[in-house]
């Protein structure tokens, strides 16, 4: 496809269709009587955001929004917030390690799931070195969320390529909805110590929150794959006046995260390694509510983080065996040699900066019309002596530019428009445009129907477009250089939407039920580990990796979660989530080199049948006891689970959350909680084979005054 | 002889004038309408509110909106009752009908309605009460009322003060001293720090009131009540079903369709009097409750009818 005459056409369309809005918003100056009319009392509440950047109830909303809140989290026990993804209809999270976590939407994926935007408070948090989210760097823990808006399908129109599949926003806690001091320590299985504090006050003009902590475990005792991370987060808002709001999260995290492939049983081969992190953030948002109905706001945000591994040495490659017929003295000479390492113990390793600076500007003209214009400059920069390999250059540079809009339309009381467009550039590929169109019609108050329809493009990572890694033999074998990685000549990813929802709410005590059924049209998609003929390039043994847009599939199938909350506040809560997700297609792996199939069925990489359920109770006013099951069907993840007829890839979870809250004083509580994870230790393995995840323990004390 | 022609368009005539009368009597009923309805802009709301005062009344009435009264210089003649919907309909209204004519405005509120007086002070519409309105707030009695309700132990009521709703300082504090309420308040200008004014002020109350003001007020204030009342763990009373559905434990107000019917029965039983009573609040309303927010202040609230026939018991 033309990309440039699709941009071209989809700009204007959408340029059009917001000036139309915008103009029509245009209130004519009169010198009436008085500025206080009847409209000032229709003012908008905020609910979901993330679907559009608009504030919309979830029943006008264009697409399946979940919504993970308080409870929830308190609930589930969840001691990581990729957990807290278990609990989300059509999602899958696992373990990569025991501090590695994955979190995809509809499967297909490898352990580092790539097509879902992660965003804290609208910061993006992907990571474009790894393609991913690295969880244990974020800064953040369950205790910092207020609540996350999880957008399940496509929402490139609001979010750019990287919410291909879906998006996440973690909306942490407002620093001007708390007071007082928080202090939690955790201790149990895997020798986990973690303590954390959170102080809010306000000072002066600023109501902050200051959040600190460290994690610690040792990992499984098997592999002993252990983590540490320390973290210190300021949040803050200052109201210098009623119009203005200036927000601002900065914060660092320090640690490591052990890293190997628990696939391989043996631990030597497993080659388990600390991979060091070290990350800071910068996020300020100014935003003005002006006369006319309307907002702005304009955000600064930087993301930094560097990531460390060990190289292996000359003696230990030649100890393990890793180099094949050459000495020590050989190896070395290889070593130096190349550029950069070429012998890493992880490839997670390198260094990713993003700066983006944006403006968004929402207004409601009519009480039938809302609409948000906004723009995105995203600058990436990315070094990494082991997946970026270019002699010539330190940093690899690139420019996303985003332009994006959305206007909602309530036609009649029953009758909800939304459209949205987003125009991406990037300064390796070059433009495209995506857009979704969704009505959804109101049955009655209570119930909604929702039909969208959308197309997207994905522009390939930093990583994916400069991927590059050889190693130059010539010190001992002149004229020799093994090929490992080339970028290839990247398109965009392509995915078209068509999807049916229903939602319906029992609105006395805060139930709903909410279904989604789906078909999800995914082309010219690129996945890891694809090979090609030889090269000439490669003088070593043709064969490496290379990206391609070679692969497709389609998901389709339906997910619901059905909530019921007591009307007495959560004193009893159940939520069922389940989804069927049937993934058809083809993965061109290349020719790869053990002669497996070139072309290979792409359906086991994805869980036919993905269910959580979560039920809790409060005996009494200070009591809690929740009990949550999690089941996921059988799933080959790419790179993982190479040992697949070995024994059960499905598996069942129960988890168990006792807590206790005592009051010490008017303005002082204890809680003391009792999380008991897979709670009749029916072990199985997540993502690798040897990855077992069976009961872990663990108590948590929590002081607040 | 009569040519084929001719005899054709006989034919024709014969057909076509049954067909044109039936036509003609049809639109006549429009044609007849003696009441003029103007809604100040083509929204959804200001139509809710015109076709309830449509299904209320027992003779036809004409629905424009104000562009094209002003575009098409609206002859208003052989239209007995003229009704404004909305603050820009009256304003326009005011001075473009003739001042014999009766002018009904509805839906805006009071403040509005008092500024369109003073605007006209000597207009003879004024002077000869051929205006009257049904505003679209309630009455602080009512909201008063209703807090009472809610939280009956509620002493100390908290309310800010926009630029629009301190011009109401004085009646606003008679009501209170009348149902023995002790109201603390803030006045906010614009280039005040909305948590420094609102924290101690809500901290120190058993409940907070939020009052109507300008958009932007309403707009900017609404996010810091909502999250510094959650904070304090202070129920709040908003003024609408959408701050109701933000996390206010509840709000009386009226619905367009409410403002309809009373407008309607208005028109009924004045449209036609020399001279016009005084401007009415909404004698129908409707209380919003949000149990979510309620529960998580332990407080039981009874429902949305009861609530709203014990405020009309009340006001009997």
């Amino acid at each position: 496809m033309n990309l440039s005459v699709l941009s071209g056409k989809s700009i204007r369309t959408l340029g059009w269709f917001l000036t139309a809005t915008f103009s029509s918003a245009t209130l004519a100056v009169t010198d009436q009587a008085s500025d206080f009319t009847e409209e000032d009392l229709f003012i908008d509440i905020p609910q979901v955001i993330s679907a559009t950047h608009l504030s919309q109830k979830l029943t006008e909303a264009p697409a399946a929004i979940s919504i993970i809140d308080q409870h929830m989290i308190e609930a589930s026990g969840a001691l990581n917030i990729p957990d807290l993804f278990r609990l989300v209809p059509g999602m899958q999270v696992f373990h990569v390690n025991t501090n590695k976590m994955g979190v995809t939407y509809h499967g297909v994926t490898d352990d580092f799931p790539s097509r879902m935007e992660v965003m804290i408070n609208g910061r993006s948090i992907y990571i474009p070195l790894l393609s991913t989210v690295v969880w244990e760097t974020i800064g953040i823990t369950v205790d910092d969320i207020d609540y996350i808006e999880v957008v399940r399908g496509s929402n490139v129109p609001t979010h750019g390529s990287n919410a291909f599949l879906g998006a996440i926003n973690i909306i942490t806690k407002y620093p001007v909805a708390e007071s007082g001091t928080a202090v939690k320590a955790t201790t149990g299985s895997l020798g986990t110590k973690n303590v954390t504090a959170r102080h809010s006050d306000t000072v002066s003009n600023i109501s902050y929150t200051l959040s600190a902590g460290s994690e610690k475990n040792d990992g499984s005792d098997y592999y002993n794959d252990g983590a540490h991370n320390k973290f210190i987060t300021l949040s803050g808002s200052l109201t210098p006046n009623l119009s203005d709001t200036i927000h601002f999260d900065v914060g660092a995290t320090k640690g490591y995260a052990y890293r190997g492939d628990s696939d391989k049983k043996d631990i030597d081969d497993a080659g388990f390694t600390p991979r060091e992190h070290l990350s800071n953030f910068q996020d300020i948002r100014w935003s003005r509510v002006l006369e006319d109905q309307s907002e702005l706001q304009l955000r600064y945000s930087h993301n930094y983080l560097k990531l460390e591994t060990e190289n292996f040495t000359a003696e230990e490659l030649v100890a393990n065996g890793d180099a094949g017929p050459f000495s020590v003295a050989q190896v070395q000479a290889i070593l130096d040699a190349n550029y950069g390492s070429v012998a890493p113990k992880d490839t997670e390793r390198g260094t990713a900066q993003t700066h983006t600076v944006g403006f968004l500007y929402t207004t409601n003209p009519s009480e039938e019309v809302s609409a948000v214009i906004g723009s995105d400059l995203i600058h990436e920069r990315v070094k990494s002596d082991v997946l970026l390999q270019y002699p010539d250059k330190d940093w690899i540079h690139g420019n996303r530019w985003q332009l994006f809009g959305n206007v909602q339309y309530k036609a009649t009381d029953k009758v909800t428009l939304n459209a949205g467009a987003m125009f991406e550039e990037s300064s390796f590929i070059g433009g495209a445009a995506s857009y979704r169109t969704a009505l959804n019609y109101a049955l009655s108050d209570v119930s909604t129907i929702r039909t969208a329809f959308s197309h997207a493009h994905r522009m390939p990572s930093l990583l994916e477009t400069n991927r590059r890694a050889l190693i130059d033999y010539s010190a001992i074998i002149p004229g020799t250089t093994d090929l490992l990685n080339l970028p290839g000549h990247l398109d965009s990813e392509e995915i078209d939407t068509f999807e049916l929802g229903f939602f319906y709410i029992w609105p006395e005590h805060g139930s709903h039920f909410d279904l989604r059924i789906f078909y999800e049209d995914i082309s010219n998609a690129t996945i890891r580990s694809t090979k090609i003929d030889p090269a000439p390039e490669d003088t070593f043994d043709g064969d490496y990796d290379i990206g391609q847009n070679n692969s497709e599939w389609t998901n389709q199938g339906a997910e619901f979660q059905f909530k019921y909350a007591d009307p007495s506040p959560h004193k009893n809560t159940l939520i069922f989530n389940y989804s069927y997700n049937q993934t058809r297609g083809i993965w061109n792996r290349g020719a790869y080199p053990e002669a497996n199939p070139r072309l290979v069925p792409i359906n086991p990489i994805s869980p036919l049948h993905t269910a959580s359920l979560l039920l809790s109770t409060k005996p009494t006013d200070n009591s809690l006891v929740a009990l949550t099951h999690y089941y996921m069907d059988h799933a080959e993840w790419i790179e993982g689970f190479s040992n697949k007829n070995s024994g059960r890839t499905n598996y069942t979870r129960t988890d168990l959350k006792l807590s206790n809250t005592y009051q010490l004083d008017t303005h002082s509580e204890l809680e003391l909680s009792l999380i008991v994870q897979n709670l009749f230790d029916s072990e199985y393995a997540e993502f690798y084979s040897n990855n077992i995840f069976g009961r872990r323990t663990y108590l948590q004390l929590g002081l607040t005054f | 002889m009569p040519n084929k022609l001719t005899q054709e368009s006989t034919k024709l005539r014969d057909w076509l004038m049954p067909i044109a009368a039936l036509v003609f009597s049809l639109f006549a009923t429009t044609s007849y309408a003696d009441k003029l309805l103007v809604i100040s802009r083509q929204l959804d709301s200001y139509e809710r509110v015109a076709h309830q005062i449509q299904d209320r009344l027992k003779t036809p009435a004409k629905v424009i909106t104000l562009s094209e009264f002003e575009l098409t210089e609206f002859d208003t003649t052989g239209y007995q009752t003229i009704v404004a919907i909305g603050s820009k309909s009256g304003d326009i209204l005011f001075d473009r009908i003739p001042a014999e004519k009766n002018l009904i405005i509805c839906f805006l509120p009071r403040q509005t309605y008092q500024a369109l007086l003073e605007k006209y002070k000597d207009h003879p519409r004024k002077l000869d009460r051929k205006v009257s309105a049904i505003f679209f707030d309630q009455p602080y009695t009512r909201q008063l009322a209703l807090t009472r309700l809610v939280a009956p132990k509620a002493k100390k009521v908290a309310t800010a003060l926009g630029p629009h709703s301190q011009k109401d300082l004085k009646i606003l504090t008679e009501a209170a001293s009348k149902q023995s309420i002790d109201l603390t308040y803030e006045t906010l200008q614009d280039d005040d720090n909305p948590i420094h004014k609102l924290q101690p002020l809500i901290r120190d109350a058993d409940l907070f009131l939020s009052l109507p003001d300008k958009s932007v007020f309403n707009r900017t204030t609404a996010k810091w009540i909502l999250y510094i009342s959650f904070r304090q763990r202070i129920p709040l009373i908003g003024f609408s079903k959408k701050y109701v559905e933000a996390g206010a434990i509840a709000a009386v107000h009226s619905t367009p369709e409410q403002i309809g019917q009373h407008t309607a029965e208005f028109i009924i039983d004045y449209a036609s009097n020399k001279q016009l009573p005084e401007p009415e609040y909404p004698k129908y309303f409707t209380v919003s409750t949000n149990n979510t927010a309620a529960n998580s202040l332990r407080i039981r609230l009874p429902s949305e009818e009861e609530l709203t026939s014990k405020l009309m018991e009340q006001e009997r």
